[in-house]
């Protein structure tokens, strides 16, 4: 089934950025990233046409690009250096990276898990994960076998759950739940969704901040 | 919405308590979940659900005493379900899982003494938990008492096969006679089995806590006793696991008795209506045994009310979800449509054993989202327009009686508005009666204010209300709908009302034209506690002669008819559905007393008399009278008793314009007016802007309040003709 | 009246002005509760008068509302 920002229209509705919020929340998230220094070596995982990796290397970081889409790479490879790779298989060493930013990739995942493992893997101690995506509404709703995005979305205690069993500490959240309210707007006006199928309407739309945590004496 | 107002609502519902039969277990075998999997021959399911409660299923299923049948409501219908032959058969047609898991070892050591049911199922609750356990009985394989039983019942081979299992586990056996304390031997803990019968005196039951299993003796616990003066195999089982979760407990330095009332309590809330379950004897096969069960559960309101299905939820998990939806500060309200979808109207509260009310949960959330602004703006204004309208100085007024002012005749905004002849009848007949000191009022009570939660609209339009009662020193309220006396009786508790029918009851009874056929008697929605005005109404019908028809679903359970708490205009289709169901309680018409029921039931394939109908004018309408008529009705009514409001009349309200049914219809669905259309009509033709088409037609457009309208005509010599109409509430420009 | 995804509308019924212009497909911005949508209508290229079509007000329009309220 195709996803729904492989629609021909989501790109017109929803700019170079692709999710809910767009440039401007991207920007954000960068800004609040301020324990990176010039030089830090930064993943933008699932970086799409590389709005974010654009931005990334504009302020000095070492930054690179992941997507599995040749398509969207072949974009991206103008703004900065890309690789192309699976969520679930970052090719980087182990403690390799000072940063991951990942906007929007998680629910997407049937397993976010996973990736989230992955992030704590390729991190070094202390490096941050920042993150903007969709999460469930319903508290301990079910987004098994839903279609279209967020798929992989869950409740903002199952997100932390994910975090801290990967050995994360969030330092900040916000939410941005307007921004999808918005989004849905726009997507059912551009008559990408129609108005029932927008599921982003029970949904919101978070920004975390994580730090991984140095790692102790395992039990 | 405070954490505590949450609690007090969610205790109420009761749909999550246990079923009777596990309730009434001492192990809390989930019988309901068991009976699922058994009728649908899913017996390896169904031993695992046994095993999730039981300690040794393959022994207590056997030959269990089963209490959870004793408490099954199906004894009402022809035989309580046979749970203790199900679990036989599921036990014969399943193998069950390996030999369970073991939690990390903790090497601690406790001795279980005795070979019954207590001490085997202590001990393989104990080793779960990762403790060394040392199993003290006579013989070559344990099972006390039960090595007496037959072997048809409890083969030996199982009793063997435990006590491999057991071992498997990591049980030493011991052999030894009982410590006085459980330190002397360095145990960390002692059981002491009492249904074995060679240690039956060892302890004495009264010295057993019936909580925690401790015995005077420090560490040293025991159970197994008998109930009721005779041996329970389930007891005894229950007795070994409690006793284990205490030595576990003790072991660990932890309270014995924190949290354990749950365990150990036989009752339940739960309350399962047995309305429409058939009468049915037992079966001998045991799959079809199992689908007797009727998976006990309340729902009670949820079955009985369309918006409570379609949620998919029950009045606990609701309340829960309006809670959190207060709780979102930023981002979209997922509930808000269920809020405003409740229609208000109190059956869930009557069925419910301990009275939820959705309709007060709703109507205060709806305050709620008034007061924080996040009330969409759109989903009640049309209502509220129209109460505004009933309020305005073209339909609303008021005038003392002639001498005095004994009462005040209070038609209501919706009976002036559908029928206005009856109106007008009514009030000339109570008018004579009072010989001319009858005062009247005409307006709106404010009911669409209150619910859709707009306290201080409502707090407004009372308080005018209160002024011209005061002026003529407060007299009693004659009422003809019923939602009014809802209102009033909350928001004017100090004035005496009276309903209309009362009245003719008392003062007489026109002369009635009562009509052939019997009719089903609807009772509306806000009548539920006004048994004085639901008897007035059926002693009229008595006294006219008119046979009724009562609704199985009548008086204090009577159901909307979808107009109320406006939940016409959150969710049309969900009022829609609850008319077809109400239609459908009886193959007669229908009659009603409120005028709102019966243009909310009219329309729908059977005719809907007005008790007016049957004592005024004798002709019911066979259509509905529509939001357009409404308006000029009570404007006539208006006219008519109280004269002119002194305002000139709108300039576009003289504009004929014609309509055919089909576009009114789709009009009123749309919820666009007459005057609406008049209006744009007329503000296009002065300002001169139009467009028209090759066809004939003509387009003009106005913005009248929040809505811009467009309306398509056929314009010619006469009226012009309607044909098309739609609305948006978006504004536009060019963007150049 | 027929709607392409293109954000655009197609005048098919022949609508023409009372000014006299013609309707031409122009931008136009849609707006509601603070949010602002761009569509192409037709509108006259005279006086400005913006059609909005049936289909529309009672599709896109109405569901965009919906969600734009629900706050």
């Amino acid at each position: 089934m195709a996803l729904p920002y492989e629609h021909p229209l989501w790109r017109s509705v929803m700019g170079e950025s692709l999710h809910p919020g767009g440039e401007g929340l991207s920007r954000r998230l960068v800004g609040l990233c301020s324990s990176f220094i010039e030089g830090d070596r930064v993943l933008d995982a699932g970086c799409g046409p590389g709005f974010t990796l654009g931005l990334l290397r504009e302020t000095g970081l070492d930054a690179v690009g992941l997507d599995l889409s040749s398509h969207f790479l072949k974009e991206a490879a103008s703004k900065g250096p890309v690789v192309r790779g699976q969520l679930q298989f970052l090719p980087f060493h182990d403690k390799s990276l000072d940063g991951v930013i990942a906007e929007c990739v998680l629910s997407q995942q049937d397993n976010p898990g996973e990736v989230v493992a992955e992030f704590a893997r390729v991190l070094k101690e202390r490096g941050l994960l920042a993150v903007t995506d969709l999460f469930d509404r319903e508290i301990g709703g079910s987004r098994k076998g839903a279609k279209g995005c967020g798929r992989g979305a869950v409740d903002l205690a199952g997100i932390e759950k994910i975090f801290t069993e990967e050995g994360f500490r969030i330092i900040t959240f916000e939410d941005h739940s307007d921004l999808l309210r918005e989004c849905a707007a726009r997507l059912v006006w551009a008559g990408v969704l129609k108005g029932g199928e927008a599921s982003c309407r029970c949904m919101g739309y978070g920004l975390w901040l994580a730090k991984k945590e140095q790692e102790q004496d395992s039990r | 919405m405070e954490k505590e107002e949450l609690k007090s609502y969610e205790q109420r519902c009761i749909q999550e308590e246990l079923p009777f039969c596990q309730a009434a277990c001492p192990l809390k075998v989930d019988g309901r979940s068991f009976c699922a999997a058994m009728a649908e021959g899913r017996f390896e399911e169904a031993r695992k659900v046994l095993s999730r409660a039981m300690p040794l299923p393959e022994i207590l299923g056997r030959i269990c005493d089963h209490p959870c049948q004793e408490a099954c409501v199906m004894s009402e219908r022809g035989g309580a379900v046979a749970l203790g032959k199900l679990e036989r058969s599921c036990l014969e047609r399943s193998r069950g899982a390996g030999t369970p898991l073991r939690l990390p070892l903790t090497g601690k050591r406790v001795a279980v003494f005795g070979g019954g049911l207590s001490s085997l199922s202590c001990a393989f609750e104990l080793l779960k938990k990762g403790h060394d356990v040392f199993l003290a009985f006579d013989g070559e394989i344990p099972g006390g008492r039960l090595l007496s039983i037959p072997d048809e019942i409890l083969p030996k081979e199982i009793l063997g096969a435990a006590q491999q299992t057991l071992e498997r586990m990591g049980a030493k056996r011991l052999f030894g006679e009982v410590p006085e304390g459980a330190g002397s031997q360095n145990w960390s803990a002692v059981y002491v089995g009492v249904d074995d019968p060679q240690l039956a005196d060892h302890v004495s039951g009264k010295d057993i806590d019936t909580l925690t299993y401790e015995t005077p003796s420090s560490g040293v616990f025991s159970g197994g006793y008998p109930r009721g003066g005779r041996a329970s195999p389930v007891w005894e089982s229950a007795d070994g696991k409690r006793a284990a979760n205490s030595i576990d407990r003790f072991i660990q330095g932890a309270s014995l008795t924190s949290e354990r009332g749950r365990e150990i309590s036989v009752e339940t809330r739960l309350f399962t209506p047995l309305e429409g379950v058939p009468h049915f004897p037992p079966r001998d096969d045991p799959v079809e045994e199992a689908k007797r069960c009727i998976r006990c559960e309340c729902r009670y309101c949820v079955r009985e009310c369309p918006f409570l299905e379609k949620y998919k939820g029950y009045p606990k998990v609701y309340a829960r979800e309006i809670y959190n939806n207060f709780s979102i500060v930023k981002g979209v309200h997922q509930a808000n449509r269920m809020i405003n979808s409740c229609a208000l109207c109190g059956l869930c509260e009557t069925l419910c054993p301990n009275d939820f009310s959705m309709a007060d949960l709703c109507r205060s959330a709806r305050e709620e989202m008034v007061k924080k602004g996040i009330m969409p703006p759109s989903i009640h204004e049309f209502a509220l327009l129209d109460m505004e309208h009933a309020n305005s100085p073209r339909a609303a007024g008021s005038r003392a009686g002639k001498r005095r002012t004994k009462a005040f005749f209070f038609p209501g905004c919706q009976l002036a508005g559908t029928m206005l002849e009856q109106t007008e009848k009514l009030y000339q007949y109570l008018d004579g009666v009072f010989q001319g000191d009858l005062g009247i009022m005409l307006g709106c009570c404010g009911a669409p204010a209150w619910w859709s939660g707009r306290r201080e609209s409502l707090e407004g339009l009372i308080g005018k209300l209160e002024q011209v009662l005061r002026s003529e020193g407060n007299p009693p309220l004659i009422l003809a709908c019923p939602s009014c006396n809802e209102v009033f009786r909350n928001y004017l508790p100090h004035i005496d009302r009276i309903s209309v029918w009362q009245v003719l009851l008392d003062k007489g009874l026109p002369e009635g034209r009562p009509v052939d056929l019997p009719l089903a008697l609807h009772d509306p929605c806000t009548t539920r506690r006004e048994q004085g005005w639901r008897d007035s109404v059926r002693e009229i019908l008595q006294k006219i002669g008119q046979p009724f028809e009562e609704l199985s679903f009548g008086g204090e359970t009577t159901r909307c008819c979808g107009y109320g708490g406006l939940q016409y205009m959150s969710d049309p289709g969900l009022a829609v559905e609850g008319v077809r169901r109400r239609l459908k309680e009886s193959d007669n018409e229908f009659l009603t007393y409120c005028s709102m029921c019966r243009e909310s039931l009219s329309g729908h394939g059977k005719r809907v008399f007005h008790l007016l109908d049957l004592l005024f004018v004798s002709s019911p309408l066979e259509k509905t009278t529509g939001f357009s008529q409404r308006r000029s009705n009570r404007e006539t009514l208006r006219w008519n008793l109280l004269g002119s409001s002194g305002l000139p009349p709108e300039p576009w309200e003289e504009q004929r314009i014609s309509i055919q049914d089909s576009v009114r219809a789709r009009l009123e669905e749309r919820h666009i007016l007459e005057s609406d259309i008049k209006q744009t009509l007329w503000e296009a033709r002065s300002k001169g802007r139009f467009l028209f088409s090759p066809k004939g037609t003509s387009l003009v457009s106005s913005r009248i309040g929040n809505v811009t309208f467009w309306v398509e005509y056929l314009p010619g010599d006469g009226a012009p003709e309607i044909v098309n109409a739609w609305s948006h509430r978006m504004t536009l420009e060019l963007v150049e | 009246m027929r709607n392409r995804t293109d954000l655009g509308f197609v005048d098919e019924a022949g609508w023409r002005c009372g000014c006299g212009g013609r309707l031409v497909s122009r931008k136009v911005a849609a707006s509601y509760l603070g949010s602002r949508f761009e569509v192409e209508l037709p509108a006259c290229n005279e006086c400005g008068f913006i059609l909005v079509p049936e289909d529309l007000a009672m599709g896109r329009m109405f569901e965009v509302e919906k969600i734009l309220e629900d706050k």
